[in-house]
């Protein structure tokens, strides 16, 4: 191996040293080692690698809406990815009444769904026995 | 020169991003001229320069999307350019923040893959050397810190080492494996067998013998999950990952395919 190549092997390895401390589980990761990996990968390099991890979610996650969903891959993809979103924000987690959402993030369901007249609600069933339940959506109006 | 598994890793990359386009046409009317709120690049220097639709009018992404499909439709044929790679990626990512709730990791690997794509590009010149060489190794520890990555984050939780984790998956109507429900031994074999081989994959790429199986299995891994979970573009990511850990021969197989495949078809052989 000559020069040249082993110091692009040593830039590879700093590049993907930098990235890890970005990507991995953050209690492995020391805390200054983290924000650093994250300054340098988050605005160029993002990466995420926690699909059903550490456990596959325990609740599922749909939308509910007076009618019938459009068909579509994508389509339904991106309903799941932003129920699970507002699954996590705080004024719409377990034992909340209602889901308290972002306008932005409502609007967007509401194009996907193809209802835009309200009466948006978050379905979701939990393990062990999957009961289904439903919560009604509320956009945040600052 | 250009290597042959460079090649066809820049050929698998255009034809990944003609892939996604074509996923998500159907619903461009909604995915492609609608705000999407603040993607992951909010705070970041980066903001005004990679998600370049949050400030232009609504309906940009179709002007874009065209272009990339342009370029990637060229891509496929035309010798790699750097300045073309570059285009290529920057209208990606653009589009990938745009839209990014449709994302997956899919899209995020591919984004770091295309952006090192440039790099592979650079002309086979002497002063490029260091920099070909370098994004060469880069894509390949990608491709490794995925699977390490997502293993430790298996790791911390108990379904992955229980074997429960894939019946939890199945008993989820938003995944399209209720059929594995039904089937708890199955399920838990998947189970283990998916994190064996995530947690193996970085050892194993490094002996012939098993970075050959392990490429295999992997073809079969990304093929079956993306089909099975509805994300397509997550395996076909990996897959163009794999390009640069084949051996040069498969490479050139796998190139000259097309070719032979015509050759064979075509009345006057």
């Amino acid at each position: 191996m000559d020069r040249r190549h082993r110091l692009a092997m040593a830039l590879a390895l700093g590049h993907t040293l930098l990235l890890a401390a970005y990507v991995l589980p953050t209690g492995m990761v020391p805390e200054r080692a983290h924000v650093i990996g994250q300054a340098y990968a988050r605005p160029l390099f993002h990466q995420w690698w926690g699909l059903f991890a550490p456990d596959p979610p325990a609740c599922s996650c749909d939308w509910s809406v007076p009618g019938r969903i459009p068909p579509g891959l994508v389509r339904a993809r991106a309903l799941n990815g932003l129920c699970r979103h507002a699954q996590a924000l705080s004024g719409c987690g377990p034992g909340a009444d209602t889901c308290v959402v972002p306008v932005e993030l409502a609007a967007w369901v509401e194009q996907l769904t193809g209802h835009s007249t309200g009466g948006l609600g978050l379905r979701e069933a939990c393990l062990p026995d999957r009961a289904p339940q439903e919560r009604p959506v509320q956009a945040d109006r600052p | 020169m250009i290597t042959d598994r460079t090649l066809l890793f820049h050929r698998l990359a255009h034809a990944w991003v003609l892939l996604a386009l074509a996923l998500q046409l159907p619903d461009a009317d909604v995915l492609w001229t609608n705000e999407a709120g603040r993607s992951v690049l909010t705070g970041t220097w980066a903001a005004g320069l990679l998600d370049p639709y949050h400030h232009l009018p609504a309906g940009g992404v179709y002007l874009g999307n065209g272009l990339l499909a342009m370029l990637a439709v060229g891509g496929l044929f035309a010798r790699p350019s750097w300045w073309r790679s570059a285009i290529l990626w920057w209208l990606f990512v653009a589009w990938m923040n745009a839209a990014w709730p449709t994302s997956t990791g899919g899209h995020q690997l591919m984004a770091n893959l295309l952006f090192w794509n440039i790099g592979l590009a650079l002309p086979d010149r002497s002063r490029f050397l260091l920099a070909r060489t370098t994004a060469f190794h880069i894509v390949r520890f990608q491709l490794l810190l995925a699977y390490l990555a997502t293993t430790l984050h298996k790791l911390q939780g108990h379904a992955w080492l229980d074997g429960s984790a894939l019946s939890q998956v199945a008993s989820d109507p938003a995944w399209s494996l209720g059929w594995l429900a039904g089937l708890p031994v199955l399920a838990r074999v998947f189970t283990w067998a998916t994190l064996a081989f995530q947690a193996l994959f970085p050892l194993a790429v490094w002996w012939p013998f098993t970075r050959s199986l392990f490429l295999a299995g992997g073809v079969v891994f990304h093929v079956s999950t993306g089909m099975l979970l509805g994300i397509p573009e997550m395996g076909a990511a990996f897959l163009v990952a794999y390009a640069l850990w084949l051996p040069e021969g498969t490479a050139r197989t796998i190139l000259e395919a097309p070719r032979a495949a015509v050759r064979r078809l075509s009345p006057t052989s």
